[in-house]
């Protein structure tokens, strides 16, 4: 496929650095130890591999940090303890860490037991996904951007030492998602934005971070129309006279849902340039182009002056009213 | 007009005197309680509450108040910020969880408050479960969203004087024709509220309740077209109820099946009235009337000889003395929701989902109502209504699976499918009457033939010929139009997934989409014209003559009026569009370390067609990102986002790119010091043909038409903007009780556009600044007291292009804000 339209010089740049950190990487792979890549994780189901989460407060009560262990005690996720009908692989601390007797045995012996600090996301995901995958929220994170970019579970819960309570989260958000989308920040910081930085609307609320079926992990209405019509629903419709690129490339064919230096989030500064993007030539879509009097020197440059129900109208052909 | 949205406004900005008035009394009170015999404080993050009965329970209270300042465009900085001034409850949380996991009602609560007393944004967050039984789940928030930019929707009027103006309108400069405010501005509240409720959240069965409340109100100005750019009014009003009730069967190992049933109901009450009947526009007989938005003396804007030489308005002109329109929408949408999720073979993940809508839309009591002028048709009274019907009917179907082939290898595929279609009609009956100007009532015809509807006379209408022009439509009309929008879609994106070991991986995958996309046109037509202030004048608009004779369909009757009837008919076969697009994504991720992590991937694609002109036809996607923790106390991330796009068949030409380059650090040498660091690029350029027509760019030996639109020329509409933000954070503790924050926001925005074309247009946000440095300091004075002092700057700010309305337009602010408060938290 020829790549048009980036230059040569940007690739460059971009791919040089990768190239090498790549043979590096590759170079630096610990060969003397076997990777413990799990292809779905497994849960052992042999009762007497496991100790219980009491025996292992005797060591982690304050260990690695003080408080510890009454940290995990205040989470969601101690009621595991307390399940009455599931084996002791689905309880406490064995639930995710797998089998404890023989990290006991060994003294501690880190090697006997599965830590999550250098396992891959992959490896980590599958045993988080062990009991939350059903559920339309979490289904597909196998498939997401995130699992696909290494990007587990605990690159932004922590069962441990959660900063938000809700959902167990290292950092509230936007923070968390700033964290690796920067330009998301730089987004919302412009002029007109969707109130993420004030509080009012949270990343989540338009993608769902553990993926779905839609491109760049969209979520949708209940029925299944473009999420944004969840909260701006007078312009979902439907309409006698629709906008057809609304409804057919949605919101994002005009706007910037994120931020702008622009005005109603759209993408060019001037409405008129936006318009005249599309309605110049009569092309086989439909747009038509502009009427010879539509003098863009006077009052026309304001096309939505005129046209002011530009999502879509019931009344007019030309969304004026 | 100017005042409008102050008005509007209850809450205005002090002077700054008051602030240090204010400033003066908190410092004294802090010295005060400085005095007093303190606690030993306590950091906030060991917060341990207190144990009381089976809860521990934890609660902090922050009450304070903002202080405000504001110098240069109180608009834009209500549209941008919006924070007044006056007591706050800044936040209230309350955390309560049982100590031994069996509480009698619940085992956890949580309750947080934000924003309340008078900020544009609060929320209101409530979580309750009791293990094995339920969880509920509540958020409710408010957004007082004001907007006034003033460079929106605005004609931007010329300050050429009118002939025998009013003061303002009149020699040396028409300075009222500048348009200060925005045209299209509002004062809205949205509230929106979910709640959900899970039952059972262990067991086999679970059960799900759910509810969601939207609302919006509040006052709109906006305009309306007819003849000229009137003002209207609009008290919108908007309510949305979903209700959603859910199953969750886990009967079979490792798999869940879940059904949702979903209804979703929407009421649009939104009533439009004109309300700018402006006094210094009267008519000779003292009647005000609104000459609308657009004033431009030299284009005979409202219209030629705007005022007579008595100063009065132009009885010719188009005006409106009032308007009115109101209808009340209801779209009832339930939705059938069925899902899976099973990984009951081995090596196989599964997920699945069909969904199935059909909404019904309706209009009730659609009416719309004018009286005025338009003058290139002479109508002076209008009605229209009738019932508006559609339907929305969508089904969808989704599915993937991951196939875990080996431990280091999978194939994973995603299936989408979206059917929807859309058709809606409008069955109008338009009653219209028409005379000479404004201060001559309608002449009402009699006619003797049979009519689709009947019209009531209005009110100081006369027995009469009607004075029509050419132009005019007809007197009575019943219309259906049916419109018919429709898209098919399917997407099934195929990848395999290597995992080399715990530190690279990397996928290769191919997207296929196909897309078609119809609509289609039915109407009817059932019109008379009548006969006036000619006999011939019946026999216009569809019923104009052709080479002296009538065309199909239209039919002289014996009172001289003319019936035009379009009966009912087959539809044309509908146009339809097919999109084909075809993509290879790749990916690579690696972690060199356990402390440093790159990703990166690109997807480039392929379309054998577009729906719209700025429809990319070929577009690639380059993402790259790191996180690297090189010590302890350094952290750095960085992230590069190139998009590219292209359409650039004939007499499209267009090209366009975003792209985004960012990095930050992080520093934390130790828990008492903290700085945070960061600077993003982004670069967006677009270049596309168009088609204009401006009086800024006339014909000439190097201009070039459009091919097809005789009038029209070709021109290339080149849109740069590139946005520099850097930003800075810092925190500090220099004792324990005291932590002090500086940090800064800042935002520059320069860029080109084809403005040319519009001469009056100012660079507005294309040459831009907006600055906001930020600073405080928390101070715990007591066991659960701190008391926080934060201050915030707003520096909005455009280059002015010395356009000259522009002086009166411009969107500048600066800002102060303090904001002064105590918490107390236990």
């Amino acid at each position: 496929m020829h790549i048009s339209g980036v230059r040569k010089s940007h690739l460059l740049p971009i791919l040089a650095p990768l190239l090498l950190t790549l043979v590096t990487a590759a170079a630096a792979t610990d060969k003397s130890k076997p990777d413990a890549q799990e292809k779905k994780y497994v849960r052992p189901t042999d009762a007497s591999l496991y100790v219980g989460s009491e025996t292992c407060k005797t060591c982690h009560e304050d260990m690695p940090s003080k408080g510890f262990y009454k940290t995990y005690e205040d989470s969601p996720h101690f009621v595991t303890t307390m399940d009455t009908k599931k084996g002791p692989e689905w309880h406490g601390c064995e639930a995710c860490h797998g089998p404890g007797k023989a990290h006991v045995e060994g003294g501690g012996d880190k090697t006997k037991i599965f830590t999550f600090k250098n396992a891959s996301a992959a490896e980590i995901s599958a045993r988080c996904l062990d009991c939350h995958q059903y559920g339309e929220e979490h289904s597909n994170f196998a498939r997401s951007a995130h699992l696909q970019n290494n990007v587990g579970c605990t690159d932004c819960h922590d069962p441990h030492h959660a900063k938000e309570s809700q959902f167990l989260m290292k950092e509230p958000q936007p923070l968390l998602c700033y964290g690796c989308h920067l330009d998301k920040k730089q987004q919302f910081n412009r002029p007109f934005h969707h109130r993420v930085n004030e509080g009012l609307v949270k990343c989540t609320d338009c993608h769902n971070p553990h993926g779905g079926f839609l491109s760049r992990q969209l979520r949708a209405t209940g029925s299944q129309d473009l999420v944004c019509f969840k909260c701006h629903t007078d312009k979902a419709g439907p309409f006698v006279y629709e906008h057809e690129a609304v409804k057919i490339e949605g919101c994002v064919a005009c706007h910037i849902p994120h931020g702008t230096s622009n005005p109603r989030l759209l993408k060019r500064a001037q409405v008129n340039l936006l318009c005249l993007e599309c309605h110049s030539f009569n092309v086989d879509q439909g747009a038509p182009a502009i009427p010879t009097f539509h003098n863009q020197a006077q009052k026309y440059q304001a096309c939505t002056l005129c046209h002011t129900q530009i999502h879509g109208s019931n009344a007019s052909q030309f969304f004026f009213q | 007009m100017q005042t409008r949205m102050r008005n509007m406004n209850s809450t205005r900005k002090s002077e700054f005197h008051t602030l240090m008035a204010s400033l003066t009394l908190v410092a004294l009170a802090a010295l005060l309680t400085l005095g007093l015999p303190a606690a030993r404080a306590q950091q906030d993050d060991e917060q341990k509450g207190i144990d009381e009965g089976n809860y521990n329970i934890k609660q902090s209270i922050e009450f304070g108040g903002r202080f405000t300042s504001v110098g240069g465009n109180f608009q834009t900085y209500d549209t941008f910020v919006n924070l007044q001034q006056g007591p706050r409850l800044l936040g209230f949380t309350m955390e309560m969880r049982s100590l031994d996991h069996h509480g009698t009602l619940f085992d956890s609560f949580y309750f947080s408050n934000f924003g309340y007393g008078g900020d544009p944004n609060m929320a209101s967050r409530l979580r309750i479960s009791k293990n094995k039984w339920y969880s509920f789940n509540a958020l409710f928030r408010k957004d007082e969203n004001f907007w006034d930019y003033s460079l929106q929707a605005n004609p931007l009027n010329p300050t050429t004087p009118f002939a025998n103006g009013p003061a303002g309108y009149a020699a040396p400069a028409c300075t009222s024709c500048v348009l200060a405010e925005s045209p299209h501005a509002f004062n809205t509240r949205r509230k929106l509220g979910d709640y959900n409720l899970l039952l059972l959240p262990q067991s086999r069965v679970r059960f799900r309740i759910g509810y969601s409340r939207n609302t919006m109100d509040g006052p709109v100005f906006s305009s309306i077209h007819q003849g000229t750019e009137q003002a209207l009014f609009q008290d919108s009003s908007m309510t949305v109820n979903t209700y959603r009730l859910g199953v969750d069967f886990k009967m079979l190992p490792r798999t869940n099946i879940s059904y949702d049933q979903i209804w979703n109901y929407y009421k649009g009450d939104t009533g439009t009235t004109d309300q700018n009947q402006n006094p210094l526009f009267q008519l000779s007989n003292g009647t005000p009337v609104d000459l609308g938005y657009s004033f431009n003396a030299g284009a005979s804007q409202p219209c030629a000889g705007t005022f007579l030489a008595t100063g009065f308005v132009n009885p010719t002109c188009s005006a409106y003395f009032s308007y009115q329109r109101d209808g009340r929408i209801r779209t009832n949408t339930p939705t059938e929701q069925i899902s899976l999720q099973s990984n009951y073979w081995k090596d196989w993940d599964l997920s699945a989902r069909a969904t199935y809508s059909a909404g019904d839309m309706n209009v009730f009591g659609y009416d719309q109502t004018l009286f005025g002028r338009e003058s290139r048709t002479n109508l002076r009274n209008d009605q229209i209504n009738g019932p508006v019907e559609g339907r929305r009917v969508a089904a969808t179907a989704d599915f993937g699976v991951t196939w875990h082939i080996t431990s280091k290898l999978n194939f994973i595929d995603s299936f989408h499918f979206n059917n929807w279609h859309d058709p809606a009609q409008f069955l109008s009956t338009e009653c219209s009457f028409f005379s000479a100007n404004l201060l001559t009532p309608a002449n009402v015809f009699t006619p003797a033939t049979t009519l689709p509807a009947t019209c009531a006379a209005p009110t100081g209408t006369a027995a009469g010929t009607p004075v029509h022009t050419t132009s005019s439509g007809a007197d009575v009309a019943v219309l259906l139009n049916s419109n018919f929008l429709k898209q098919d879609e399917k997407t099934n994106l195929a990848e395999f997934e290597y995992q080399f070991n715990s530190k690279m991986g990397v996928r290769l995958g191919y997207r296929f989409r196909h897309r078609a996309i119809a609509d289609n046109f039915y109407s009817t037509t059932d019109e008379v014209f009548y006969p006036g202030p000619t006999p011939a004048l019946a026999e216009r608009g569809a019923c104009a003559l052709a080479n002296g004779l009538l065309p199909t369909g239209c039919t002289l009757n014996g009172d001289g009026s003319v019936t035009f009837i379009v009966p009912a008919s087959t539809p044309a076969p509908a146009d339809v569009i097919f999109i084909n697009e075809h993509a290879a994504v790749f990916g690579l991720w690696f972690r060199p370390t356990a402390n440093w992590k790159i990703s990166f991937d690109t997807e480039l694609m392929s379309a054998d067609n577009a729906f719209t002109r700025i429809s990319p036809r070929e577009s690639q996607e380059y993402r790259v990102r790191t996180k690297y923790k090189v010590t302890d106390w350094l952290n750095l991330n960085g992230s590069i986002n190139i998009w590219e796009g292209r359409n650039n068949v004939f007499e499209v030409n267009n090209l366009q790119h975003n792209r985004a380059y960012g990095l930050s650090a992080m520093f934390q040498p130790t828990d008492k010091v903290g700085f945070e660091v960061g600077y993003d690029y982004n670069d967006v350029f677009s270049q596309i043909l168009i088609c204009i027509t401006s009086s800024a760019v006339p014909a000439g030996p190097t201009t070039v038409g459009c091919a097809g639109l005789p009038g029209l020329l070709q021109e290339l509409s080149v849109y740069t903007n590139t946005s520099s933000y850097g930003y800075f954070d810092a925190s500090w503790t220099p004792i324990r009780r005291l932590t002090a924050r500086l940090g800064a926001n800042l935002t520059g925005t320069s860029g080109s556009a084809l403005i040319t074309i519009t001469p009056n247009a100012p660079t507005g946000p294309l040459d831009s600044l907006y600055l906001q440095p930020f600073g405080g300091f928390d101070y715990h004075f007591g066991k659960g007291w701190t008391g926080k002092a934060y201050w915030g700057y707003y520096d909005y700010h455009e280059d002015s292009s010395n356009v000259p309305q522009d002086i009166f337009a411009l969107r500048n602010f600066r800002a102060n804000l303090v904001t002064l408060s105590l918490k107390y938290a236990f």
